[in-house]
């Protein structure tokens, strides 16, 4: 048979509540994305252990293997190895002091490697799966200002969308299981504790209102199982999207608060604990839903697995442009949140791209490390905003504080030492930051800060006069072209100054020189 | 309806189930039924009271022993419940046996089948009987003497046993027993003329024989009997560490239960005394039988070869209608939807597709439940061809179902030594859905397929009860299939259905609400109805939600086979509720609800009955069937048994049920059914007018 198959690939998210598990086949079909097989949610409580004691008890270790060990039985029937499995940990996990152990004995027991992921990573796939299924339904929704919400166990992931790109995204430590732990660590009557939960999440939520006027969003996307269980009973289901118009979510939130836990499963059919973890979950639905002009909330069926699957495989291109356009939507945001010169700044990053795919052989760096200095590129000038001394050192500590869609705190931490080395001193052994790497992520930051550097020297007039139109890589130098005739010592000058660093790295010469065509 | 009183509001369920017990007799009496049918019906009816006795007659005793509180929604006390089962048990089996003896034995000597007394043996016939004693029965006979109250409680649960009146030489009176051989036949067939077939009973033989079993002793009386014990036992489900050992140690247990019934036959009175004496029982449990102890055990003779002219016409099962071109199986449910109505038509399809599954090697895994399924069961056997194929065969098999425990540890144990993966069951549950799946990794993508149906995976019962299933490769319906055995075999938790209906978690609420719905649509002046067909309706909270749309004006329509506990036709309660049951030659076992719902019709079909344990202690499913034709069909088959004149009874308000019958008009549901598969499998390969024509090419 010369037809390839369907690849069946397995997802398997080690939460705050529970582990769940996707397993789902890419079929031989064009068109055709990612197409659940099979499902699976086992309850452990590791949220509850790791919120209060900072660690997974070893009842919540125990628990977790058992529960992935049933899972690798699971993986075998469908004929997928343990080692090709995603395993990932979210909230619980990423804050566990005794996590590294817990990776290990799973490792030794069942095979499967997880890896923790950050939070900005995390809403970066979960958006990728609701993008996914939104597209069908709501195709609107590509383009318009939105919201979308997850709150979970440990915390409350918010993207905020302009035009249907992300432009910022953030997660608060707000999640159910911690404001239950809350709950009952307050003093006070439980409307009381409620008021400060409130309180505390508006707070918050005015914090983003500086950089994204919630009054713009249309739509109001959210996410999370307990809220498509509350859809099932008070909303209506079209083209695989719940729907709960505004006015009945906020009824809703009001009997809420007027019933007991007990009234409230009783009347809707839900399990006591789901209706006790209501209150604390329609507190940030609620606060979040009014601020907005949306008049319904849409609850898709898309989970972070999701996301994990749609960048896999061979239909993971699509993933990675659609990625891409995010995080520079994101970088370019937070640039204007700082009034960077937009022009300055998209110069750069064009010449930087250029340098970049020119000396591919040279840095041997991926695709992914392009993206990581375009991000620097973008944002190389944030410091200036607050001053222009010492500006590269502002824009490190800016950027390194930053929530960036889509980007680990690793990769964030390469960006901000890429703009802390764009211009003046060089990496030196009495900065401690950067000798805290490792050697591998020193050199990346080198190259690309090298070639960062050569950029913006190309622009130290702030015009953009010079076009490049050809890049010559030779042996030990590398020639820079512009056709338009022009005085280019100033430029020659500051190369000159800031080329040293490429020099060291690449070990070549750069020269620039204007060639007219006539000669 | 506060007004109404307890017992006007609900039947007590053990009453009702002697109502239905009743109606199978009553079905003997039938003067239309060749003779050997009717014979059947008393064998049957034989048959229900066995288990009757020892799980539900045995309960109410027990709750009374034990001094819990018994709580009938008829009001009914613990103590007037059992002297009313006695009552009605005993003047049923009366009539019983007077009409076997009057009616049913005379003609079948008649007809040449004839069960003979030790009086009526000619001496050449008692000659050949003794040498049979010898030479086959006396070495696997093993006879107890010296009865004492410890070793009564050993005798096992309904084995017959033959009690003799011994003295001996010392003038010493005792008495022996011994247990008649279930090993050998209860019928023992003695030579006789061209088309007669003489039988002796396997204890009148041992009778005639006695004197060798006791040498030196002298039989002064002979009585046969039987004692039913109470086998409702559960399991102590908190120590399930090792589950298998506990349901051994369950079954073990069974036969040190309480007595609860001596049936016993009317030759000596000396031997009733005593063995009243020995079991401790009351007068009241003691069923004086005149004539032959249980008939369960001769069900067999109305299966006797030839005399076909003594037998009902026989109905072999037809090509299902949705299977008519003989395509593959998995081919077919690529395309479409398979909806089989059995035994009407043949459940071999599902066989067959568990019987592929298990060489095909696009097969990854097979998932099923097994409640109940037969000896030598096919189905098991090719799970066990697929596990020895290295399919991933995942079965749950619920070793709670009631009296085939014994039988299912033994297949599940080999299931498991082949490397299936065993669920033996779910804490608490019983797990009672019936549900197949075979996932297949084929060229483009995995396919699911799925068979959903209301009745066993055991291909005899398949034979003989009324049954609906539904083949699907569907993708949502699938899926959520997928979810729900994650969770019944301990992978995953209770997930959220749409398609599917879970019990214990979703399907009672789902009713009582679809049932609201209709309370909702008649009060809004919509077109509200519910019909549904059961094997019983037992919960409280569904008949009070059924009189709720009663005196709402919503018209319900029951069809329900064995208990129902619903009153019908109480003003102020149920005068919009009919109750109707339908008896024939098979068991009626299908489960459909079908609600109006004000034009936007909804039909269902689940394992599940209308009773508490059923919806709160079971694992059961109930699915939506696709609108449609398949819809169309189940609906007309429910409609179909309210046409019925000849085989439907009216349950009436004061709890007796009347013959549906009509002068004008003739139907017998059953049997419109099975001239109607079988007119479809007649038109086998020409359909819609198309012929297949061989040509040169």
């Amino acid at each position: 048979m010369s037809k390839k198959s369907s690849v069946i690939s397995a997802v398997v998210d080690i939460g705050s509540s529970a582990v769940r598990m996707l397993i789902a086949e890419e079929p031989d079909i064009p068109g055709i994305k990612w197409r659940p097989l099979d499902s699976y949610e086992r309850k452990v409580d590791l949220g509850r252990d790791v919120f209060h004691d900072h660690e997974i008890s070893r009842e919540g270790m125990l628990e977790s293997l058992a529960i992935l060990t049933d899972f690798k039985s699971v993986l075998k029937s469908w004929g997928i190895e343990a080692s090709e499995a995603k395993v990932i940990g979210t909230s619980a996990l990423r804050e566990a002091n005794n996590r590294d152990v817990f990776i290990d004995r799973v490792f030794l027991r069942t095979g499967l490697k997880i890896r923790v992921i950050e939070g900005v990573e995390a809403n970066q796939l979960t958006f990728t799966a609701v993008q996914a299924v939104m597209k069908e339904s709501w195709p609107k929704f590509s383009q318009a200002n939105s919201v979308i919400v997850e709150v979970s166990g440990g915390s409350s992931e918010i993207m905020l969308l302009h035009r249907g790109s992300v432009v910022a995204s953030h997660t608060f430590r707000m999640g159910t299981v911690r404001i239950e732990q809350q709950l009952k660590s307050l003093p006070g009557s439980a409307d009381v504790v409620a008021g400060i939960i409130h309180d505390n999440v508006e707070a918050t939520l005015d914090m983003y209102e500086h950089e994204y006027s919630f009054k713009k969003a249309r739509f109001m996307v959210a996410l999370g199982g307990e809220l498509r269980i509350l859809a099932a009973k008070i909303g209506t289901k079209k083209n695989s999207i719940w729907e709960i118009d505004a006015e009945t979510f906020m009824e809703f939130r009001q009997k809420v608060l007027d019933s007991s836990p007990q009234e409230i499963a009783a009347d809707y059919l839900i399990s006591i604990i789901d209706a006790e973890s209501l209150n604390a979950l329609l507190t940030v639905y609620s606060s979040i839903l009014e601020r907005t002009v949306a008049k319904t909330i849409l609850i898709p069926d898309a989970s972070i697995r999701d996301g994990v699957l749609l960048s896999l495989g061979g239909k993971g291109k699509e993933f990675k442009r659609k990625f891409k356009n995010q995080v520079m939507a994101s970088a370019k945001n937070l640039g204007r949140k700082y009034h960077i010169d937009e022009s300055h700044s998209d110069y750069v990053t064009k010449v930087s791209k250029q340098l970049f795919d020119s000396l591919k052989k040279q840095h041997a760096l991926g695709d992914k490390y392009k993206l990581l200095l375009e991000v620097a590129s973008t944002l190389h000038k944030v410091g200036t905003f607050i001053n222009e001394s010492a500006n590269h050192k502002h824009s490190y500590y800016i950027i390194r504080n930053s929530e960036l869609f889509g980007l680990s705190k690793e990769d964030i931490s390469i960006i901000s030492h890429v703009v802390r080395y764009h211009r003046k001193a060089l990496p030196s052994s009495s900065h401690t930051e950067f000798n805290s790497l490792d050697w591998k992520t020193r050199m990346i930051i080198m190259k690309l800060a090298a070639i960062l550097r050569v950029a913006d020297a190309l622009d130290s007039s702030y015009t953009q006069r010079i076009k490049i139109s050809r890049i010559e890589v030779k042996e030990e130098k590398i020639e820079l072209t512009t056709q338009d005739v022009m005085d280019l010592s100033f430029e020659k000058i500051s190369l000159k100054k800031k080329g040293d660093l490429f020099e060291e790295v690449y070990g070549m010469n750069i020269s620039l020189s204007n060639r007219s065509k006539q000669f | 309806m506060s007004k109404i009183s307890k017992s006007k509001q609900f039947f007590n369920r053990e009453l009702s189930w002697i109502e239905f017990n009743r109606r199978v007799m009553h079905e003997a009496f039938r003067e239309s039924y060749p003779i050997l049918e009717r014979f059947k019906f008393l064998c049957i009816t034989s048959s229900n009271f066995d288990e009757f006795f020892m799980v539900r007659v045995a309960g109410v005793k027990r709750t009374i022993i034990t001094q819990a509180e018994y709580n009938c929604p008829s009001g009914i006390s613990a103590e007037d419940l059992l002297e009313k089962i006695s009552i009605e048990t005993h003047s049923m089996v009366e009539e019983q046996y007077k009409y076997l003896s009057g009616k049913v034995l005379p003609q079948l000597k008649e007809n040449g089948i004839n069960i003979l007394n030790l009086n009526e043996l000619s001496s050449g016939d008692i000659k050949n009987s003794k040498s049979l004693f010898q030479s086959e029965i006396f070495s696997v006979m093993t006879p107890m003497k010296a009865v004492t109250n410890k070793s009564a409680l050993n005798f096992v649960n309904l084995h017959l046993y033959a009690a003799f009146l011994l003295e001996s030489e010392q003038g010493e009176v005792e008495l022996a027993v011994v247990p008649v051989p279930s090993s050998l036949g209860r019928l023992v067939q003695i030579p006789g003329e061209e088309n007669e077939h003489r039988f002796v009973l396997l204890e009148e033989i041992i009778k005639l024989c006695a004197s060798q079993l006791f040498p030196g002793y002298k039989i002064l009386e002979y009585a046969s009997f039987r004692v039913t014990k109470d086998m409702d036992l559960s399991v102590d489900e908190d120590d399930d560490n090792d589950f298998l050992r506990a349901m051994r140690e369950v079954l073990i247990h069974r036969e040190k239960s309480f007595p609860i019934r001596l049936e016993i036959n009317k030759e000596s009175s000396e031997i009733r005394d005593r063995l009243i004496e020995l079991l401790d029982i009351r007068e009241e449990e003691v069923f004086d039988i005149d004539g032959i102890l249980d008939l369960k055990s001769l069900f067999s003779l109305s299966f006797i070869p030839g005399f076909q002219n003594l037998k009902l016409d026989s109905w072999e099962p037809c090509q299902p209608r949705d299977l008519m071109d003989e395509k593959d199986i998995f081919s077919v449910l690529k395309e479409r939807d398979v909806l089989l109505h059995h035994p009407y038509e043949k459940f071999d399809p599902v066989i067959e597709m568990i019987d592929k599954a298990s060489t095909d090697p696009t097969v990854m895994a097979i998932k099923m439940t097994l409640y109940r399924t037969s000896g030598n069961s096919p189905i098991v056997n090719a799970l066990l061809k697929a596990a020895l194929n290295k399919k991933e065969v995942t079965v749950l098999v619920e070793l709670k179902a009631r009296f085939d425990e014994g039988q299912n540890i033994v297949w599940a144990q080999k299931l498991e030594e082949v490397g299936a993966n065993v669920i033996y069951g779910v804490a608490d549950l019983k797990v009672h859905c019936k549900f197949m799946m075979v996932i297949r990794k084929e060229e483009d993508k995995v396919r699911r397929y799925l068979h959903l149906g209301t009745g066993n995976y055991n291909e005899k019962t398949a034979e003989i009860y009324g049954d609906f299933g539904l083949l699907t490769s569907r993708d949502d319906m699938t899926y959520e299939a997928c979810l729900f055995f994650n969770c019944i075999t301990g992978y995953s938790t209770v997930p959220n259905l749409s398609m599917l209906t879970m019990a214990p978690t979703m399907l009672k609420p789902k009713l009582l609400s679809m049932i609201q719905r209709e309370i909702d649509i008649a009060k809004g002046g919509g077109t509200a109805e519910i019909i549904c067909k059961s094997n019983s309706i037992a919960d409280s909270d569904v008949i009070k939600a059924l009189y709720k749309a009663s005196n709402a004006g919503v018209k319900v329509k029951l069809n329900v086979r064995g208990i129902c506990m619903l009153v019908p036709g109480v003003k102020g309660q149920s005068e919009n509720i009919e109750v109707i049951s339908v008896v024939g030659r098979y068991l009626e076992h299908s489960r459909i609800y079908y609600f109006r719902n004000n034009g936007k019709e909804e039909i269902f079909l689940a394992s599940a009955d209308l009773m508490t344990r059923n919806l709160e202690k079971r694992i059961e499913l109930m699915f939506k069937v696709p609108e449609g034709e398949h819809g169309q069909r189940v609906k007309e088959v429910l409609e179909l048994y309210f046409e019925d004149t000849l085989h439907s009874h009216k349950l009436n308000s004061d709890g007796t049920f009347s013959r549906v019958e009509s002068k004008s008009k003739k139907l017998a549901s059953q049997e419109e059914l099975y001239n109607d598969s079988k007119a479809f499998s007649k038109n086998l390969g020409i359909k819609q007018g198309e012929l297949k024509v061989r040509r040169k090419k």
